[in-house]
């Protein structure tokens, strides 16, 4: 049984860990932070699959990213200055294995996308991420968000227009 | 900017990804369990060691079941000798088969004494001849069949095939040796062929370079040791 469990969660660790960490570095823009904060999400997840009562998770992946969403929303409440991204932090921590121009190029891309994202407001910033980045369906989004399926489209399109706009200010 | 051109921007995130070290660190904190995120780790894994224990002792309860009487099947495994053979382990180890079986049905002694110093030569030079790496699974088969019907007709013959033990032995030995170094190539084998597909470092690379020239020179244990340490890197 705890052979089992280890390997379920083993299994769910290893295809959700970078999404959810990328998820929450794009958020709160340091590495310590998303570090922890990714940490705490998978503990989550291992105490509440060890936990008999209440029933099993049924979508492991919904779980993931609603509690990756309310740490950070807990982290902003606790801390509501927002930390500015630093090209620095973002040249540590991409896995380059790429040319010096290459990296250069990524790392100034990234930069400039992250903080259109960052304006975006905090649904626009989790929809477009999960959409588009993260590939969540519509279906899968409505779930976490607990809004309905039109609701969702409705989200990702005005969220896209906004960031349209954002990427020609930066 | 279009909204192609917005989701390729995006895609480009894609690229900030954990520090792999924290990755497999919190996995372990999480779990209190040593886990391994490197699929090659599980040549560590007591699961890989219980399967290399469990295919060496069956190859060995194998040659150690030799005693056992066995059924006519045997009888009729041991070949008659063609003379024109080609003089390899295959031509003595049969040939120490039947004249093994041969001195079962002699009654004299001097004749019997005879008999067994023939078989003890075509066993020395069966050791000899011997390969330390087989063609392949199947030829590994055949030499432990082979040996097996040696040790019966050895163990029929009793005390008057006493001189006959220490090459019966070292018969064995090798046997086993050859076997484990099978076992070390099949591993070799699916090990080198998965590493193609990985992305490897500066170092990596030049491990996998040093294990694939051990392959080469059919020193399995030496690059599955290479394998390992790249593997761990």
């Amino acid at each position: 049984m705890a052979k089992n469990l280890h390997f379920h969660f083993k299994k769910i660790y290893k295809l959700h860990i970078e999404k959810i960490y990328r998820f929450i570095y794009i958020k709160v823009n340091s590495q310590q932070i998303a570090e922890d904060l990714t940490s705490e999400v998978f503990l989550r997840l291992w105490k509440a699959l060890q936990k008999e009562n209440p029933s099993p998770i049924k979508n492991p992946k919904a779980f993931l990213y609603k509690t990756a969403r309310n740490l950070v929303i807990d982290h902003y409440r606790s801390f509501p200055q927002r930390k500015e991204i630093s090209i620095e932090e973002i040249k540590d921590m991409a896995d380059f294995s790429q040319s010096l121009e290459r990296k250069e190029l990524i790392n100034s891309e990234i930069e400039t996308v992250q903080k259109a994202i960052s304006k975006l407001k905090n649904d626009y910033q989790d929809v477009i991420l999960w959409y588009y980045l993260d590939n969540l369906s519509i279906e899968e989004i409505s779930k976490i968000l607990g809004k309905s399926e039109n609701a969702v489209r409705v989200m990702i399109h005005r969220a896209m227009e906004k960031l349209k706009e954002l990427l020609k200010e930066v | 900017m279009n909204e192609q051109e917005i989701i390729a921007k995006l895609r480009v995130l894609e690229e900030i990804k954990p520090r792999r070290d924290w990755m497999k660190n919190t996995l372990r904190d999480i779990t209190g369990q040593r886990t391994y995120l490197v699929n090659f780790n599980f040549l560590k894994t007591p699961a890989f060691s219980f399967a290399i224990l469990m295919i060496v002792l069956v190859a060995l309860s194998w040659l150690g079941l030799f005693n056992q009487p066995k059924s006519d099947d045997f009888k009729t495994a041991v070949l008659e000798i063609a003379e024109n053979d080609v003089y390899d382990y295959n031509y003595y180890l049969e040939k120490a088969s039947k004249v093994l079986e041969k001195a079962k049905t002699i009654d004299q002694t001097d004749k019997k004494s005879q008999v067994v110093k023939e078989a003890k030569e075509a066993l020395e030079k069966a050791v000899e001849k011997l390969p330390s790496h087989p063609k392949n699974p199947k030829e590994s088969g055949k030499i432990v069949e082979k040996v097996k019907v040696i040790k019966k007709n050895l163990a029929a013959l009793g005390e008057e095939a006493k001189e006959l033990t220490k090459p019966t032995k070292q018969l064995e030995e090798k046997t086993k040796e050859m076997i484990e170094n099978e076992i070390y190539r099949i591993k070799v084998e699916a090990e080198l062929a998965m590493l193609e597909n990985r992305t490897l470092t500066d170092e990596q690379k030049e491990l996998l370079k040093e294990a694939k020239n051990d392959y080469n020179n059919q020193d399995y244990l030496s690059a599955l040791e290479k394998i390992l340490q790249l593997t761990n890197q």
